[in-house]
Order: structure tokens, then C-alpha cells, then sequence
């Protein structure tokens, strides 16, 4: 990054220093030509005089075409470097940056999506929309009050909840259903 | 003879009206507790004790709709059996009845 900025900086002092000289050679030439104009000269020294400025010309007018093709180019070179400074900044900066999350879940949202996957979509209104709501509810109430302490224990809490509810339903519904099966004609007989 | 949670359960859907779990639970003191009322809940509905009905959340407040859990008329019917043979099986031990 500094090796680049030193280029820059090169590359703009050079500019600023071949038009300076550009202008103080054009403007030589032309105060030049004004002070031949009043010289006391006769007509042969005037002549040689006129050629002689005429060279100059020529020559300012060659160095100030290479001048700005070597200004072009320089333009052009400083210009390249520039978009690479600026890739490698933003790569720096991008990779620099803590990267934010736009969106996040709301707790309970995988375990919602994983239980209706795996439960039939009555029981899992029934049993497990449930709890999943009341922990969301809570969450966000604790949220919007400012209580991140105890948003963090209410999804946790929330969590056990549900791996519970799991643990229960699925014992309910196979041990347990078997055990009141086998309580039934006990309660008929009564 | 439904048991002593579901018997709380109907009890208080009954005296109550219409109530969510969440308000199941708080009411119950602590008797109920969160990782079983629904099933048992669930139970009592597929048994046809307790009827529900989704419920939007009310205005004003966030959150999706919860829901609301009312006592049947078999419901109410099987509390009262529940209740007199409870209420038998105390006055033969000698109980005074308990958290129901």
C-alpha cells in the first residue's frame, strides 16, 4: 500500500513540474518574440533572428507533444494504479471489517421447522407449536424491555422445554397409552 | 377416572372459562408444568374433554397466534366423576383433598 501511495504522490509531482516548465518555456518564447519586435535590428539579423526563435518553437512544440503523451501516460498509469489501491483497500478493509449479520432467527425457529418434519402436522399444532410460541413470546417481551440476561435464559429454558415436551409425548403416547390400554377394563369393571 | 393433572386441568378450564397454557400454568401454582400440559392438554382434546381454537395475538403485541383451551360438556361431565370418586377415595383415607 505505501509503495503504491509513493508512486502516486511521484507521479503528481511529476505532472506538476513538466507544466510548470511547459509554460515558462512557451512563455520565454513568446516575451521573446515581443523583444524582437522592438530590437534595433536591420533586415539580415532580423531574419536570422525570426529562424532562430522559429527552431525554439519547434523544439517547445516537439518536447510539449512528448510532454503529453508522457502526461497521457502517466495519466493513464496513475489511473490504473489508482483502481488497484482502491482493490486492495476495500479487500483490506472487507477483510478487516467484523462481518454483521443482516437477519437472525428467532429462537425456536430450527426446532420448529425439524419438529414438523418429523411429527404429523395436528400433533405438532397441538403439542409442540405451543411451547416453541410461548417461548418466542417471552423472548421478545424480555427483548423489547431491554433484559438480555434474561432473554438468554428463556431461550435456554425454552429449549429444555421442548426437548421435555419431546421426551414426554413420545412416552406418552407409547408406554404410557400402553399402560392406560391395559387400565381399561379395570376402569369398565369398576 | 381421569388423573390428578388432567382433573386440575378441567378444574380450572371449568371456573375459568377459556384459557391459554400459559395461563393453565400460572394458575395451577406451579402443579402443572410446562413440558407436559400440552401433551396432556392434547390427550384431553383428542379424548373430546377440551376443545381449542387458534387465537390472534391481541393488538398491539407481537408474536403469532396462540391457542385458547376451553372444557366440553363431557369435559365437564368427567370432571365431576373425577372429582366425586376423588372426593370418595379422600373421605376413605381420611384426606381433606389436595392440590385439585
Amino acid at each position: 500500500m505505501t509503495k503504491f501511495r509513493n508512486r502516486h504522490d511521484q507521479l503528481i509531482r511529476d505532472g506538476e513540474f513538466l507544466r510548470e516548465w511547459f509554460s515558462n518555456e512557451s512563455e520565454k518564447l513568446e516575451n521573446d518574440w515581443h523583444r524582437l519586435e522592438d530590437l534595433p535590428l536591420d533586415l539580415e539579423n532580423m531574419r536570422l533572428a525570426k529562424a532562430e526563435l522559429h527552431l525554439r518553437e519547434k523544439h517547445i512544440l516537439r518536447k510539449s507533444n512528448r510532454l503529453n503523451y508522457m502526461h497521457t501516460f502517466l495519466l493513464w498509469e496513475y489511473g490504473i494504479l489508482s483502481a488497484i489501491e482502491n482493490r486492495i483497500g476495500l479487500f483490506y478493509s472487507n477483510a478487516n471489517e467484523p462481518k454483521e449479520k443482516l437477519t437472525t432467527k428467532i429462537p425456536g425457529s430450527s426446532a420448529r421447522f425439524v419438529l414438523r418434519m418429523i411429527f404429523p402436522k395436528k400433533v405438532f399444532e397441538r403439542v409442540f407449536a405451543e411451547p416453541i410460541s410461548d417461548m418466542q413470546v417471552e423472548y421478545i417481551d424480555a427483548l423489547s424491555k431491554g433484559n438480555t440476561p434474561h432473554a438468554k435464559w428463556i431461550v435456554a429454558r425454552g429449549r429444555m422445554i421442548i426437548l421435555a415436551t419431546v421426551a414426554y409425548y413420545l412416552f406418552s403416547s407409547t408406554i404410557g397409552k400402553l399402560i392406560r390400554d391395559l387400565l381399561k377394563p379395570t376402569r369398565m369393571s369398576d | 377416572m381421569a388423573s390428578p393433572y388432567e382433573t386440575v386441568i378441567l378444574n380450572l378450564l371449568f371456573r375459568e372459562g377459556e384459557l391459554f397454557g400459559l395461563e393453565l400454568i400460572a394458575k395451577s401454582n406451579g402443579f402443572l408444568k410446562r413440558g407436559t400440559v400440552y401433551v396432556l392438554l392434547d390427550r384431553l382434546e383428542n379424548e373430546g374433554l377440551v376443545k381449542s381454537k387458534l387465537k390472534d395475538a391481541p393488538k398491539g403485541s407481537k408474536g403469532p397466534a396462540r391457542r385458547l383451551y376451553r372444557i366440553t360438556g363431557s369435559g365437564e361431565t368427567a370432571l365431576r366423576e373425577s372429582l366425586a370418586k376423588r372426593s370418595q377415595i379422600d373421605g376413605l383415607l381420611g384426606l381433606n383433598g389436595g392440590a385439585i
